[in-house]
């Protein structure tokens, strides 16, 4: 009788651990799917819009779309002075710049911060790392004349060259940061086997670091994929313009406003990034991971 | 964890070298403002040829027009090459900022009487009364006092515009109302027909949008009673007792019910044009200039009336009514063809063919001339906002004087005056003293 009852309640006990076990990961996946929609929401809104005629969007406001219409992608595409392909290509030539730009050079001031000596290195350090909280806005006015007098204005290369002298310091850091975690027996290994300051960073450092070079990749792509400011000043003529710089083209506070076209071609600039990000996401979270706590 | 000692420690070793980085970089930004005249390659000539720059914030179907309007120019003038370089707005001025402060500024700029006073002020932009080859003759005399300021004209007017009362006949017929005659209309008869079409619209629409969401309404009512928002020497000349009857008369207009709700008015002055609640068909009457009369419409899908500001006595010629430029050309004083822009500026003024193909894009050609060519030409709404420019032109009070240096922050101080007072948080006269007070510390 008592042990009857005992293993009933013990069965029925398990039951109810079962069941929860079985529901919790339904639960916080629902909930989780819920907070993910609202966070979504905006991106999800654009979508639709973009498939809807342009007088439509502010007029309904959910999200169901009746019947899926793709002449904003036409119109939009064809909307501004040159076709939007123009303006992905330059974007393109852009982010490449500033990508290569950024990976060769702050991968090597990050080397000689992280493992050579020289004077005034901690001095050098902080300088570095103050550019970062610089706002653009202190620096635009004294860079433009530079560039200016060098003739640069209405180029990319005002956007380009100034990555090849590491000047986005995050990167430098986040670099830094990694090579410090590497141990110093290797370094030290290399040199017995012959290695000169050189080839211990190309054979030894650049390998190991790759998980921080993706970081560096990732974000130089998003950040300068997204950057307006630069942009919008340097570049002058519509044919140099670049997507967030074409993309207010659509927008006009003083008039109406092409929504459906910029919705359009926002959904079209936003697929690189979405790209970039979905394959860059392992090497990202990695990076991170490996340059953070230890 | 190793890192995070050092790390730390960087922070704090940075932290006192902030002090010499930052004056470092405001030696560098001094330097770069005091600057050399030198300049850049702002426009290069060789042998006889002239690069202009040329800047323009607008819509695309705007660049559309200009560019036509530059490729026409340069086949007549084949020494001459433009280079358009345009933007919306807001980064417009953030570029144009930008590009002055660096003495690299485009020759020929679009001005707005918001930074116009700011600019000249500065020294940027040329006296185009002293630039060759520009002639001003044809202008209607009224138009071109806006850009007029300490003698000199700094910005050419490039389209008419007048603040006036918008009204949806749709919006109308279906509260059953008739529209009023508005050469006899009071701000008495204002308030109680929107308040009429309110209550018989029942929650579904409002009789107007409140006044008081831009610096206009004030002025037309400061100008009613003998005043007027700016002086011309550039301070600010509305008194108190005034401004407390404006925000009263917004007041009555929200008791009677004439205007939205407080929370709808505070939401629908940031709204786009084309999502306003004046373009969604939900007011029969707003304030508008006069040259977006083509953009409500559109907007709304109705074709929209616009009507006369109401006067205190009944009279239209004395509703303190103005010809606003809705934007400006403006010449930079460092130009190095100073000749050749001004030129292609009267291009743009005065020429038959320009005005051909810009018709009214930025409002009605000042011109008389231009404007009786291109009138038969414009599209319904842009020919109806040209007729009341012209049905106006009897009745108009003395040219408005351009705000002065930051003047521009008006329209942002008087929307939060207005909500302040709808949401009854303000009484009307601490409004007034409080905005007063405030637009005042903005002056310089």
């Amino acid at each position: 009788m008592t042990t009857e009852t005992l293993h009933s309640t013990v069965a029925a006990r398990r039951t109810v651990r079962v069941s929860w076990a079985r529901v919790r990961p339904v639960v916080i996946h629902v909930v989780l799917a819920g907070s993910a929609l609202v966070m979504l929401y905006p991106v999800i809104w654009m979508v639709v819009s973009s498939l809807r005629p342009g007088n439509e969007i502010f007029r309904e406001p959910g999200i169901l779309v009746k019947d899926l219409r793709i002449e904003n992608y036409r119109a939009g595409w064809h909307a501004l002075t040159e076709p939007f392909t123009r303006y992905l290509l330059n974007s393109a030539v852009v982010v490449l710049g500033a990508i290569l730009g950024n990976l060769v050079s702050c991968s090597m001031a990050a080397y000689a911060f992280a493992r050579l000596e020289f004077v005034g290195k901690k001095f050098w350090f902080a300088i570095m790392l103050l550019s970062i909280m610089l706002p653009i806005h202190v620096v635009i006015v004294p860079q433009y004349i530079l560039f200016s007098h060098l003739g640069w204005i209405n180029t990319f290369l005002p956007l380009i060259v100034p990555k090849l002298l590491a000047t986005d310091a995050f990167f430098v850091f986040l670099m830094v940061q990694f090579i410090r975690g590497i141990p110093r027996e290797l370094d030290e290994a290399a040199r017995i086997d012959g290695c000169g300051r050189g080839s211990i960073f190309l054979r030894v450092i650049l390998p190991l670091m790759v998980p921080a070079l993706a970081t560096t990749t990732i974000f130089t792509f998003i950040w300068t994929w997204n950057d307006f400011f630069s942009q919008l000043i340097y570049l002058t003529d519509p044919h140099m313009y670049t997507v967030p710089v074409a993309l207010r083209g659509f927008v006009d506070s003083t008039s109406s406003t092409s929504w459906g076209s910029m919705f359009a071609m926002s959904v079209v600039s936003l697929v690189p990034v979405f790209l970039a990000f979905l394959l860059g996401q392992r090497f990202l979270i990695k990076g991170i991971a490996t340059t953070g706590i230890k | 964890m190793r890192h995070i000692p050092r790390t730390a420690g960087h922070a704090r070793r940075g932290l006192r070298a902030l002090a010499a980085a930052a004056i470092a970089a405001t030696l560098l930004a001094a330097s770069a403002c005091g600057g050399d005249s030198g300049g850049a390659a702002s426009s290069s000539s060789d042998g006889g040829k002239v690069t202009l720059r040329f800047t323009w914030w607008g819509s695309d179907t705007r660049t559309k027009l200009t560019q036509q309007v530059i490729d026409a120019y340069q086949k007549d003038h084949p020494n001459v090459t433009i280079k358009g370089e345009f933007g919306e707005w807001a980064g417009y001025w953030d570029k144009l900022a930008t590009t002055v402060a660096a003495n690299d500024a485009p020759d020929i700029i679009q001005m707005d009487e918001k930074y116009l006073r700011e600019y000249a002020d500065r020294g940027a932009l040329l006296d185009l009364k002293k630039a060759q080859g520009l002639d001003t003759g044809k202008f209607e005399p009224d138009t071109l006092g806006a850009g007029e300021f300490d003698g000199g004209l700094y910005g050419l007017n490039a389209g008419i515009n007048s603040f006036a009362v918008v009204a949806n006949p749709a919006v109308f017929k279906a509260a059953g109302v008739a529209i009023p005659d508005d050469t006899t209309w009071t701000w008495d008869d204002f308030a109680r027909i929107s308040a009429e079409i309110s209550t018989k619209l029942n929650g579904k629409g409002w009789g107007t949008g409140a006044i008081g969401t831009n610096e206009a309404g004030l002025n037309l009512w400061a100008r009613q009673n003998g005043e007027s928002l700016w002086t011309k020497d550039g301070k600010l000349g509305v008194s108190p007792e005034k401004t407390t009857d404006f925000f009263k008369y917004v007041l009555k207009l929200r008791d009677t019910k004439a205007i939205p709700s407080a929370e709808f008015t505070s939401q629908d002055m940031n709204a786009p044009l084309d999502q306003s609640a004046m373009a969604t068909g939900k007011l029969a009457m707003s304030f508008i200039w006069s040259n977006q009369l083509l953009a409500f419409s559109k907007a709304s899908g109705q074709p929209l009336k616009l009507l006369r500001i109401p006067s205190t006595d009944g009279k239209a010629a004395d509703n303190g009514s103005y010809y606003k430029g809705s934007m400006f050309w403006s010449i930079s004083a460092r130009s190095k063809h100073q000749k050749e822009a001004a030129e292609f500026v009267n291009y743009l003024a005065n020429s038959t063919a320009a005005g051909n193909i810009l018709l009214a894009e930025r409002g009605v050609p000042p011109n008389t001339e231009i404007r009786s060519e291109v009138t038969p030409k414009l599209k319904p709404a842009d020919a109806a906002s040209a007729k009341f420019i012209q049905d106006i032109s009897k009745e108009l009070g003395e040219p408005s004087p351009a705000p002065p240096v930051g003047g521009g922050q008006v329209e942002k101080i008087i929307q939060r005056y207005t909500t302040e007072v709808l949401f009854g948080r303000q009484t009307p006269d601490q409004a007034a003293k409080a905005f007063l007070d405030e637009v005042n510390g903005e002056l310089k």
